[in-house]
């Protein structure tokens, strides 16, 4: 999921611009604007990392999915002016959690990779020049909205599931005929058997006199 | 043991999608030869919700945390129609939570997906063995729910072992994969327990529903 930073709210003093955003579709993300001092952090769902970007550091908090910390995972800083060489390599402690000071006057777009074991995202932030940079966030999603989402996609399949089983039973009672048609059937069937042996008592004659 | 987006090379995400796309057709394929295709629609879309929940609900085994997948349990229970139920699932998990990528459904399809159809034809061997009761059904279901979760599970170790970037510790990163292999033995114990009991259960109420993948054959 991609996240939009319009507005953010950060340290004017060591970082003039820093603007984060996720580059990893994987990454699904709420921003805490303002709840650590005023400062911006961004926080990834899936599998993902959470940029805090503080007055002296950049800090990297990388959660699994449910929440644990992903502790030990390895962590891979490149800077702006070379995203092919790790301008820097770490690891997340105990807790998830990883800090840096990236070099203030390598202007652009900072990259940082995490990753354990096959999961982990890639978050990306920018220093800028001047001003200050802030940010709102799109698809910021709670657990309540999460499961909201998860029961509104369940919701589609027992239609789905629904609409099928009544479709098929439609068929089977159009294919099975009801009572009143094998009644009126097996009334028909009389009379023919009837008419049958009316015919045959009427032929009788007829084949006694051939 | 799903994928995410950045993880393995753009060429493995190619070729998961590839390989996806022709387990679909196959799998549609054989839907189609069934008496009659859409009857087993219902089941399919339910159980294609529980894969989709399945992602969601975590257990924790010491040092990982892992998560249900069922694909076995899909393989077993709906022969066929699991490609495309995993599919669509993965596909709204990527869209709605956010779980694995789009870049990977590819790739997480193929990895999951095929053990599950490897499934299916595993719980059909027991019209081979014997007579079909119970207890055949149960062994031969745990069977399909418990390869079909390893078996994903060793191909999600080898992709992730085999493209791992040179930026990062290679021997650190499978020391963790293993380790993640190792926590989901029990989760593919657990798998193959339920997919044993739900099989023995439909087999004595609803035994239509576990014969509608022999009907596929």
């Amino acid at each position: 999921m991609r996240i939009n930073f319009d507005r953010w709210i950060a340290p004017k003093a060591r970082f003039p611009q820093l603007r984060t955003r996720s580059i990893a579709g994987s990454i699904s993300s709420a921003l805490l604007l303002g709840l650590l001092l005023g400062y911006g952090a961004q926080k990834a769902n899936a599998h993902g990392a959470l940029v805090e970007v503080r007055s002296d550091a950049v800090e990297v908090n990388a959660v699994f999915e449910d929440g644990q910390p992903m502790a030990n995972a390895q962590v891979v800083i490149y800077a702006p002016d070379n995203l092919q060489t790790p301008w820097a390599k770490g690891e997340t402690d105990a807790a998830g959690q990883f800090r840096f000071e990236p070099d203030v006057e390598n202007v652009g777009t900072w990259e940082v990779t995490v990753r354990q074991a096959g999961h982990g995202g890639t978050t990306a932030f920018e220093v800028g020049e001047s001003g200050y940079a802030s940010s709102s966030v799109s698809g910021v999603r709670s657990p309540m909205q999460k499961w909201g989402t998860i029961a509104a996609v369940i919701w589609g399949f027992v239609g789905t599931a629904l609409f099928f089983s009544a479709k098929t039973s439609a068929k089977t009672s159009a294919d099975t005929p009801t009572n009143n048609q094998a009644i009126d059937k097996t009334s028909a069937v009389n009379k023919t058997s009837t008419d049958a042996s009316a015919s045959a008592e009427h032929s009788v004659p007829s084949r006694a006199r051939s | 043991m799903h994928i995410p987006d950045a993880i393995v090379p753009a060429q493995v995400c190619a070729g998961g999608y590839a390989l996806t796309g022709l387990l679909t057709w196959y799998s549609l394929k054989q839907i189609n030869k069934q008496k009659n295709p859409t009857a087993q629609v219902p089941k399919a879309a339910l159980l294609t919700a529980a894969f989709f929940v399945g992602s969601a609900i975590s257990i924790p085994i010491p040092p990982m945390t892992v998560h249900l997948v069922l694909n076995g349990f899909l393989g077993v229970v709906l022969g066929y129609f699991a490609f495309p139920a995993i599919l669509i699932g993965l596909f709204l998990q990527a869209l709605m939570v956010g779980h694995g990528g789009f870049t990977t459904i590819g790739v997480n399809a193929s990895m999951m997906g095929l053990p599950a159809l490897l499934a299916y034809h595993l719980f059909n061997l027991r019209y081979r063995v014997g007579t079909e009761s119970r207890r055949l059904v149960g062994v031969f279901a745990f069977v399909g729910g418990f390869v079909g979760l390893i078996l994903a599970a060793l191909i999600y170790v080898g992709l992730i072992v085999t493209t791992i970037s040179t930026d990062f510790d290679v021997s650190t990163e499978r020391t963790a994969v293993v380790t993640l292999l190792l926590a989901h033995v029990p989760l593919a114990f657990l798998e193959g327990g339920f997919t044993a009991m739900l099989a023995v259960y439909l087999q004595r109420v609803k035994p239509e529903l576990l014969s509608a993948a022999k009907e596929a054959k």
